[in-house]
């Protein structure tokens, strides 16, 4: 220690003041050297000594005050305004010792006292000069509960210098005092350190550092609670060694036991393990050897470089394989995704995933999924043996390939896919799939998906998309023969015969709703069926809407009153339903007509089927004369059947062909031929549910009754 | 003096008429499918949520949702899961407000219908659990 300047006052004061800026080699002992070797220390019975400031590789200590005063045992205390350690910052520590026993040869405390962290702890410390030994014992100042002991042992009998810190039982919440305060303060409640801690170096500098720790009981919180830990045991191994090229380091941290939830996540601790290694030179930190082993997920291998200046990636590495989905979904994706219809997906396979961020900040990213199966407990949909091929770059297009065995999308069975698929940036895109649905295939051309931000949204020109934001996607495509009945069946409602097909015009997802622009034309009951206006909202939500306009032309009402045990109609209809809207798949909204289409096709009506129009008309829907028709004939003619619906808040405002003129009734079903009948209607106002409910009893029992709403 | 509490006396008047107004104006029983639907959910959750709202870790916020207001009273291992609980309780109330606005016809109703709720609420709520206050702080009932 060479002191830049030194001030000596002697006898001229009543106290003897020492002012050194000084550049130190080494920390408490040389100090206590110098006090033993400054002349005045002997003979003097009061001695003040400051140091203002003390800078060394290592550390640095600001305005240190040692004051000594009497003799032969004197009281020593010392005061450091400020010590810093890297960017660890102490302030305002004191030693205080008396008696300390001072002679040439050494300087012994037996009873001293360290305030640090606005904590009082037992000390005690012996200096050697002759074996150039510095022994330091440190304890609670109540012994009784603890037996938590720091001891540390500095020597420099050879040019080499070594430390050891010898930690039994350390208060880990003591220590987090010490800690630098954060934006989001986590604060730790409780902890046992058990280790030892192993410095050397020359005159310049540390050369070799190794850590055996364990942290056992550590509690840590925020003050919501949203980031905690509790019972989490750690063991920590480290060693550095400092060579002609920089440092070479390696570490380990497992974790045997303990929870953490770091919102959202949550993991116990088990065998986790983060071991690393690497170098430190020219400014950068490089981890050459990193592995991560998640219990129950898996184990990844990452590197990467960083600059210590800005504290900034320059490159970096992640590789992981066969991760085991089941609990990488559960543990860490599924939190994220709480929001969506993902919340409550079990998923099941493996997964390979490599990520680099490379230097010249084009990161890029490839997922690989084996084996996997996806089932959403609400039953909405599942899919299995699915396989993943999923390439990113931010600025590259790259090919990838999804593909599954099988799937069901709401009930209805897809078959063995491929779909080929294109990534770049936040973009996806499909340009051709072909999809198996039951009998039939649907396929999609042109799908794109890209992720819109709000701002790019309200910046965005295009008024269609201002306001949208989140995950949008389109596509358009073409429905091949799909059976009616097996597509009815699969959704377990009323069953319908004919085929599904058609052009599908553009559909476009934004803001959870699915619109369809144009026209979807498909046919059912040998009749063609023209969808417009369709609009699906949340369609994976707890009550997804539909409303469209819907048109059918040229119905067989054969094949349709076939399908719904009706009885028999023969004949043809056109209907109309706009303004449909349902709710869970339960019409809450529409106006819909059933009108005989233009024709001369044959129209007769079975008994079965009168009887349960007769449930619509209410009351005598038919005349008494017709009533004793009614049980003769099988089967009646017909000139034009009608019915009209408006359902508005649950109600059902019934009307047929046309009104007649002396009451409030209407015409269902205008009589031709012989036999004829006609069936009058006289119920206006029907429950919808309560119409469904005794229609569907009626059919089943052949015995319709229907009441009028009130 | 005497023209500034007629003043009052009418403007609290008009006030009272405008909410009398508006409340006879809203159908907050509107039974449509999907309502009955959330409110199903919404009750089979409940047994799950109240242990939470009984230990004050969830609370019912003034926007008529509940939030997660003090974790701390509640086991590590359960943290996530109270979450979930959270997020999918918000998502029936806020679809429940929507539902009730669109079966009166009215969407842009949805916010008063939240406010109304929200002070159905706390109002509803058993002796010990939190509620927010209007200014955002938390009061215990």
């Amino acid at each position: 220690m060479k002191p830049d300047r030194f001030w000596f006052h002697r006898d001229s004061f009543p106290d003897y003041v020492c002012r050194p800026v000084a550049r130190c080699r080494l920390f408490l002992p040389l100090i206590l050297l110098f006090i033993l070797n400054c002349p005045v220390a002997a003979a003097a019975p009061h001695l003040d000594f400051m140091l203002e400031n003390i800078r060394h590789p290592v550390f640095s200590i600001r305005s240190a005050g040692i004051r000594l005063t009497g003799s032969p045992a004197s009281n020593l205390e010392i005061n450091l305004e400020q010590v810093a350690i890297g960017k660890q910052r102490w302030r305002n520590l004191h030693v205080g010792c008396g008696p300390v026993r001072i002679t040439r040869e050494s300087v012994i405390c037996d009873r001293g006292i360290l305030r640090i962290g606005g904590q009082s702890l037992k000390m005690t410390f012996r200096l050697s000069l002759l074996q150039k030994k510095f022994e330091l014992e440190v304890r609670p100042v109540s012994t009784r509960q603890s037996k938590e002991t720091w001891q540390l042992v500095i020597d420099w009998q050879t040019e080499k210098w070594q430390g050891a810190l010898k930690v039994i039982n350390g208060d880990g919440k003591y220590l987090a005092g010490l800690l630098p305060r954060k934006k989001e303060p986590v604060q730790v409640r409780q902890a046992i350190l058990n280790g030892n801690f192993h410095l050397s170096g020359d005159s310049a500098s540390v050369t070799a550092l190794s850590a055996r720790l364990n942290i056992s009981n550590l509690a840590f919180s925020d003050a919501s609670g949203l980031h905690a830990g509790e019972r989490i045991s750690l063991q920590l191994d480290m060693d550095a060694r400092q060579d002609r090229h920089g440092w070479r380091w390696q570490s380990k941290l497992t974790w045997p036991e303990g929870e953490v939830f770091w919102q959202p996540f949550y993991f116990s601790g088990g065998a986790h393990q983060l071991a690393a290694g690497g170098t430190i030179q020219d400014g950068h930190i490089h981890l050459s050897q990193g592995e991560f082993n998640l219990a129950g997920i898996g184990k990844a291998d990452f590197s990467a470089v960083l600059n210590i200046a800005d504290q900034s990636w320059q490159q970096a590495r992640f590789a992981a394989r066969n991760l085991t989905l089941s609990t990488l979904f559960g543990n860490i994706i599924r939190p994220l995704v709480v929001e969506t219809a993902l919340a409550e997906t079990e998923m099941t396979g493996k997964m390979d995933i490599d990520w680099h961020y490379p230097e010249d900040n084009d990161p890029s990213l490839f997922i690989e999924v084996h084996n996997a199966s996806l089932t959403d407990a609400q039953g909405r949909f599942a899919v299995a043996g699915l396989g993943a091929r999923l390439p990113w770059s931010r600025n590259v297009k790259r090919d990838g390939l999804i593909q599954f065995d099988h799937a069901r999308v709401i009930g209805i069975p897809v078959g063995k896919t491929q779909i080929p698929i294109q990534t770049e940036g936040l973009q996806l895109s499909i340009p051709y799939a072909e999809i198996p649905i039951l009998d039939g295939k649907m396929a999609i051309a042109h799908f794109s998906a890209a992720r819109k931000d709000s701002k790019s949204s309200k910046d965005s020109k295009d008024s269609k998309d201002s306001g949208d934001s989140g995950w949008q996607w389109q596509f358009n495509g073409l429905i091949s023969p799909i059976s009616m009945e097996k597509l009815t069946e699969s959704l377990q409602i009323q069953p319908m015969f004919g085929t599904l097909s058609g052009t599908i015009p553009r559909v476009r997802y934004a803001n959870s709703t699915v619109t369809m622009e144009g026209e979807l034309v498909f046919g059912i009951f040998d009749g063609v069926v023209v969808a417009r206006n369709l609009v699906l909202t949340e369609p994976l939500g707890l009550t997804p809407h539909l409303t469209a306009d819907i048109a059918m032309h040229h119905i067989d009402l054969g094949l349709l009153t076939h399908a719904y045990s009706f009885g028999n109609i023969q004949g043809r209809a056109d209907v109309e339903i706009n303004d449909l809207e349902l709710i869970n798949r339960e019409p809450v909204r529409f106006d819909a007509k059933i009108t005989s289409s233009a024709g001369d096709d044959k129209r007769r009506i079975s008994q079965a089927a009168i009887r349960n129009l007769i449930a619509l008309g209410g009351r005598s829907a038919v005349t008494a004369i017709q009533q004793r028709f009614l049980g003769l004939f099988e089967q009646f003619g017909y000139a034009e059947i009608g019915w009209r619906c408006k359902l508005r808040n649950g109600i059902c405002d019934m009307g047929g062909i046309e009104s007649l003129t002396h009451d409030d009734s209407y015409m269902l079903i205008k009589g031709s031929g012989i036999p004829a009948i006609n069936i009058t209607g006289y119920n206006r106002s029907v429950d919808w549910h309560e119409l469904l409910k005794r229609l569907k009893q009626a059919i089943e029992s052949g015995n319709p009754v229907i009441h009028g709403y009130d | 003096m005497c023209k500034q509490l007629i003043n009052f006396l009418m403007l609290t008047a008009l006030i009272l008429f405008m909410c009398a107004g508006t409340a006879t104006a809203v159908d907050f029983e509107a039974n449509t499918p999907a309502v009955t639907r959330l409110k199903q959910n919404m009750q089979q959750r409940h047994s799950q949520l109240a242990p939470f709202y009984d230990s004050g870790a969830v609370g019912l916020t003034r926007d008529g949702l509940v939030a997660l207001r003090d974790a701390n009273a509640v086991p590590l291992s359960s943290r996530q899961s109270v979450n979930s609980l959270v997020t999918a309780e918000n998502q029936d109330r806020n679809a429940l407000y929507r539902e009730i606005a669109l079966a009166n016809n009215h969407p842009e109703w949805e916010e008063d219908i939240r406010l109304t709720f929200a002070q159905r609420w706390t109002a509803s709520a058993r002796s010990g659990w939190w509620y927010q206050q209007g200014n955002g702080s938390w009061q215990k009932k």
